[in-house]
């Protein structure tokens, strides 16, 4: 008993430390998103009103562009994901499970717009129904996807460690 | 209420279970797409010079006598790195998806493992750069030093890869000791 004493400390304070190495991490990527993001739309000379129309090509730049800026999102609410968690040290709340899952709905979402916005551009560009549909699905993002499966387990796992946790309260 | 705290942590146990198969499959089907492609690059690389080396008289044998160390830094050594890391979480999803218990501390040494892997598949490209520049007398200090500080040329995926599953061998290992409790208190 005196050993898991010292232990559960410990391996809060291990939980702590890195958390706050994640969260520098995440913080990092957003910022390092957001100035990608910002840099090329003010390279970008769409303000001026002798500008050519957006090609094909551009316009996938400039979905690639913003899908580069919808990541900036999830990285961000990561990061106060867990600066709350360096703070706090308690990883399994139902508060932390509800997060991780709306998380993972950010990351399906990000996955699936720009898609969505491909697939807008080639409607209204009056392209054929199956290659606006193959088109649209070959730009779906498949790594954040799997990001928000991720997202999904670590929630079940957040979720079972809750109900441990609630046992081990009720047990002091 | 205690049994209604037991069919939740069943019902939770069985959910587990479940995304873990389906992570199961995700992990395996990335697994073979990198064997895939790490064979496929490397017979490319072999055949692509075969090509002009036939047409200037040479074979695949000048190319493998001159070049084996470039073969070795850019697609094998990555390859198997990348294929060590994912084999832990093959194996973990497997375990958890057979007992739907996460907090295990097998399960944390796996994740250590492809924690490690991850982190070498960071680090190994600017590593195996300047030792290959030091030994041909092109060794750059100022790009060592903006890796060393900086960590100028770390690829940022495998970073982030590293450093979540770090973060998750710590939880799990809280984790264990709340199972522990847990256990014990039955």
């Amino acid at each position: 008993m005196q050993q898991e004493t010292i232990t559960k400390p410990a391996a809060i304070r291990s939980l702590r430390i890195w958390s706050i190495i994640v969260c520098c991490f995440y913080g990092l990527s957003t910022l390092h998103s957001l100035n990608y993001t910002f840099s090329w739309f003010s390279s970008l000379d769409l303000l001026q009103p002798e500008h050519e129309p957006i090609s094909s090509l551009g316009y996938v730049t400039i979905i690639s562009t913003i899908t580069y800026g919808l990541t900036a999102i999830p990285m961000f609410l990561l990061a106060l994901l867990f600066l709350q968690l360096a703070r706090n040290g308690q990883p399994f709340r139902q508060i932390n499970v509800k997060r991780v899952r709306i998380l993972a709905v950010i990351f399906f979402a990000v996955a699936v717009i720009p898609s969505l916005g491909f697939a807008l551009y080639m409607l209204i560009a009056g392209d054929e129904p199956l290659i606006i549909l193959v088109y649209g699905i070959g730009c779906i993002d498949t790594t954040q996807i799997v990001k928000g499966l991720l997202m999904l387990f670590i929630a079940q796992i957040l979720h079972y460690g809750t109900m441990l946790q609630l046992e081990s309260d009720e047990t002091l | 209420m205690n049994s209604n705290h037991d069919t939740n942590k069943q019902a939770s146990n069985l959910r587990i279970r479940k995304s873990s198969r389906v992570a199961l499959v995700i992990t395996s089907v990335l697994f073979i797409e990198r064997i895939i492609m790490t064979v496929a690059r490397v017979i490319y690389t072999l055949l692509q010079p075969q090509v002009s080396d036939l047409a200037s008289g040479g074979s695949i044998l000048d190319f493998l006598q001159n070049r084996p160390i470039s073969l070795i830094r850019n697609i094998i050594v990555p390859g198997l790195l990348g294929v060590a890391s994912l084999l832990p979480l093959i194996l973990l999803f497997k375990q958890v998806s057979r007992d739907g218990i996460p907090f295990t501390a097998k399960n944390r040494k796996l994740l250590l493992f492809s924690a490690i892997m991850e982190g070498l598949l960071a680090i190994f490209p600017v590593i195996s750069t300047h030792t290959y520049n030091t030994f041909h007398g092109n060794f750059d200090l100022n790009s060592l030093f903006s890796f060393v500080v900086g960590g100028n040329g770390m690829n940022p995926f495998h970073t982030g890869a590293c450093i979540l599953l770090l973060f998750l061998a710590a939880l799990l290992h809280y984790g264990m000791i709340l199972q522990q409790e847990s256990d014990e208190t039955l």
